[in-house]
């Protein structure tokens, strides 16, 4: 007797890949079934296609020309008033905005352009600021001028005949004193801008340029034009007055005082009060009183008015400011100093003399820091008489330093003068990051009083009609897709009924259940890969031919109709998903056959 | 080479419903040995197919003492109790160690004649050299269709096919379904002997199941046929004899 081994059989390995290699046979022998099912495939999701292409596309363009024209973004106040540098300063802060810019008067913005040729064509525009960052300029093909250079509007060039690089030159005209006056500037033509960014005749250079043009429009001089003119001097202003004088004030006299004169308050002060708050001394064998306004600085004005009310009573004026904060560097310290009006100074001269008890001798300028704002100013400095911490200068050097509370100062040093320097601008030009910016930002303006005006009704309408069309298409493609399932799934299953036979031949050869279950599953993927690659195929013949024809109403980069990959690769996948269930279920009926059916040969 | 068993089958049954009336095929005790040529007969619906299915593994048994397939590999025999395999398994076994011919040939219309006839070698990654396929081929005489499609073919070439592609692997045993059903009286001769020659050089054993007795029975080294007995108007009991 044999002696049995209890070990099961060496069982091969299947060869890998044999399932697929079969399935594509099959599909491969039943050429006409088929191309029939790649067909028929593809017809279903070809149309889906065009429909998506051309929702995506029509809305992408609109949504693109919306979002990518800065004229949409900009937000333009409706009505002038003083916008000042720290309001701009401020304003730029907000993250929704993209670029900020101050407008001058619109009066004063208008100039005359005249080519640099010797042509006699001059033309009447609109001088508008702009800086590094302006959505207006670059994104219609236009650059930052510098201070000797301008972009001009299309209109503008094209009336004047105008080139990248041609020669301008800028004319200003004002009117003084029953005469008018001209100035120009000649500005090279650093770009040209599209039509797109408006129909203005329109010249764009640097903030400065513009400020400049309106200065001379306001009668001032601008030096480093040569433009001749008025200068805007600084002028004074304290926040009291010590009287000092022989003779005792009755209170009459003292209300007299406060009548007319712009002063609210006044005192009798002790010496010592009164070099406590100076910082130098007084006259002992004097009287001495502290006059104020209520809470206003005053300038000289009133004091002329104070002069007119004491005249007669040999009283002596001492007008007093705040101390004023600065900071002088030494020896690379950085130190610092409280500057008070100081009435006795040696001799006058042109520059600003400090006196100080124990000078810096290396120091030739100072800081001034008034609030927010800095000054930097040339002084000498000399030592002083007084016994105290205090910085002093010339009463009328204090006052123009305390004018810096009110406003900007500049200090010319070729005059030895302090000027005024503008109070604010009249309007503004503010472009927001995003088209969904624009309206929280008009709310923004509104809630702070000042109207503007924005694109937003074009906005919400592409919006509202990008949210209809999309839910039309949805509905559109719900059907379409509905009923691409179905047709899928029934051709898909039925191919694998008439197969039945063949795979229950391959389950008797000894092909698991799993691998029959393969085979269809198999064969359904290639249908749909090869069906929507069709698909794709019709879809860029069909969207090639839409876009043609709405050529003229496109511009570079735009289309009517068409998809991005992540459309192409999601309805790929939703095809071999659909492609896996439907002949999934019909490959889980073929794995119910029994194998005995194929031996029952009919 | 001495012989082995096969096939070692005892009290298997086997009962499938049918229209209210249940048909029991009962094979109190069969016995297969390696290389021999056993012809089933019977008339029409005594069981003669339900029986091949059996042997085919591809029928759930309803009951058996024993049902057991021995295979020879590398000189030594395994042996299997197949009563209760995963359908996995079967399918292992099915595809190593039986061949099937059916009827008219059960070939697959999407592959060539030679794609085929190399199918079983495919499906157990075998080594076959291309002599001894077209001797294969060439015995049959089917070398001249090997690149055509089945549908190409007449009824004997393939069967022809089918006996090719049912012993190129070599298998314990093919089970043949009435083989020469579907071809005139000499051709199914013609084929029956090829195949009876073919099947004993490969070593395999051969259960033809054929209605013509005459095909078979003084070829056979053993004829099998069915003693059907009606018990009642609702079961009916077919056994497998040995004549």
């Amino acid at each position: 007797m044999k002696k049995h081994k209890k070990v099961h059989y060496v069982i091969s390995k299947l060869k890998k890949g044999l399932v697929l290699w079969l399935a594509m046979k099959d599909l491969w022998h039943e050429k006409l079934i088929t191309i029939n099912l790649i067909l028929g495939t593809a017809a279903i999701i070809a149309p889906l296609l065009i429909l998506f292409g051309i929702k995506f596309g029509t809305i992408e363009t609109m949504t693109n020309r919306l979002v990518n024209d800065p004229k949409n973004l900009e937000i333009r106040p409706l009505s002038s008033r003083s916008y000042t540098p720290i309001w701009f300063n401020e304003i730029s802060k907000n993250d929704k905005i993209n670029f900020v810019i101050p407008m001058t008067r619109q009066l004063s913005s208008s100039v005359l352009i005249k080519p640099l040729n010797l042509s006699t064509n001059s033309v009447r525009a609109d001088i508008v600021a702009t800086d590094e960052g302006d959505p207006l300029l670059l994104q219609n093909g236009g650059v930052i001028p510098d201070k000797t250079s301008c972009v001009l509007s299309y209109s503008l060039a094209k009336k004047l005949d105008l080139k990248k690089n041609d020669m301008i030159q800028c004319v200003v005209t004002r009117y003084v004193k029953k005469k008018i006056q001209k100035a120009s500037i000649s500005l090279k033509v650093a770009a040209i801008l599209t039509p797109r960014a408006g129909f203005i005749k329109s010249i764009y250079v640097p903030l400065k340029t513009v400020e400049n043009i309106e200065k001379y429009k306001d009668g001032l001089a601008i030096s480093e034009w040569n433009w001749k003119g008025n200068i805007s001097q600084a002028y004074p202003v304290y926040d009291g007055v010590f009287i000092s004088l022989p003779k005792q004030l009755d209170r009459v006299d003292q209300i007299k005082l406060l009548s007319g004169t712009g002063f609210s308050y006044i005192n009798a002060i002790s010496i010592e009060k009164a070099k406590e708050k100076a910082g130098y001394s007084f006259n002992k064998n004097q009287n001495l009183y502290f006059i104020k306004p209520y809470k206003n600085s005053i300038n000289e004005n009133h004091i002329g008015s104070l002069k007119i009310k004491l005249r007669g009573k040999k009283a002596k004026l001492y007008p007093w400011v705040k101390p004023i904060d600065a900071v002088i560097e030494s020896d690379k310290k950085e130190i610092k100093i409280k500057i008070v009006a100081y009435p006795r100074v040696n001799k006058k001269t042109n520059h600003i003399t400090l006196y100080m008890s124990s000078p810096y001798s290396d120091i030739s300028s100072i800081t001034v820091k008034v609030g927010k704002k800095e000054l930097a100013i040339p002084v000498s400095i000399l030592p002083s008489k007084e016994k105290s911490s205090l910085v002093f200068v010339d009463i009328k050097t204090a006052g123009m330093l305390t004018l810096m509370r009110e406003r900007n100062l500049i200090y010319d040093e070729n005059i030895n003068k302090f000027l005024l320097s503008r109070r604010g601008y009249a309007s503004f030009r503010v472009y927001a990051k995003n088209l969904t910016d624009v309206e929280p930002l008009k709310k923004f303006f509104e809630k702070n009083g000042i109207m503007v005006s924005t694109q937003s009704e074009r906005i919400h309408e592409v919006r509202e009609l990008d949210k209809y069309l999309t839910l039309i298409f949805w509905l559109i493609a719900l059907v379409g897709l509905v009923g691409g399932v179905a047709t899928l799934s029934a051709s898909l299953y039925s191919s694998v009924e008439r197969k039945r036979k063949e795979l229950s031949i391959l389950r008797l050869l000894g092909l698991s259940a799993s691998m029959i279950f393969r085979f269809p599953i198999y064969q359904g993927i290639v249908i749909a890969v090869i069906g929507v690659l069709f698909a794709f195929l019709f879809f860029s013949i069909m969207a090639t031919v839409i876009n043609r024809l709405f050529q003229v109403h496109l511009q570079i980069g735009e289309s009517f109709c068409t998809l991005n990959e992540t459309h192409i690769a999601s309805v790929l996948l939703f095809t071999i998903f659909i492609s896996i269930i439907a002949s999934g279920i019909a490959a889980y009926r073929a794995i119910q056959t029994d194998p005995a059916e194929a031996m029952r040969d009919e | 080479m001495g012989k082995h068993i096969v096939f070692e089958i005892e009290a298997v049954s086997i009962s499938r419903e049918k229209g209210g009336v249940t048909f029991r095929l009962e094979i109190p005790k069969l016995t297969i040995y390696s290389g021999e040529f056993i012809g089933v007969v019977g008339s029409s619906g005594c069981g003669k197919s339900t029986f091949l299915d059996i042997l085919g593994l591809i029928l759930t048994i309803t009951s058996a003492k024993r049902f057991r397939l021995s295979v020879k590999q590398k000189n030594t025999i395994f042996h299997q109790e197949i009563s209760f395999l995963t359908d996995k398994k079967l399918a292992d076994i099915r595809r190593e160690h039986i061949g099937y011919i059916l009827q008219s040939g059960g070939l697959l219309p999407f592959l060539s004649v030679q794609e085929n006839i190399l199918l079983s070698k495919q499906l157990n990654n075998l080594n076959i050299s291309d002599d001894s396929f077209y001797q294969l081929v060439k015995s049959l005489g089917i070398e001249g269709q090997i690149k055509k499609k089945p549908q190409y073919l007449s009824g004997g070439q393939r069967q022809r096919v089918a006996i090719a592609r049912a012993l190129i692997h070599k298998p314990a045993i093919v089970l043949a379904d009435e083989p020469t059903a579907s071809v005139d009286k000499p051709t199914g001769i013609e084929i029956r002997d090829k195949f009876k020659e073919l099947a004993k050089a490969y070593g395999s054993s051969v259960l033809m199941v054929t209605h013509d007795t005459e095909m078979v029975e003084n070829e056979s080294d053993r004829l099998l046929t069915f003693e059907v007995n009606k018990i009642n108007d609702y079961l009916i009991v077919s056994r497998v004899i040995e004549l």
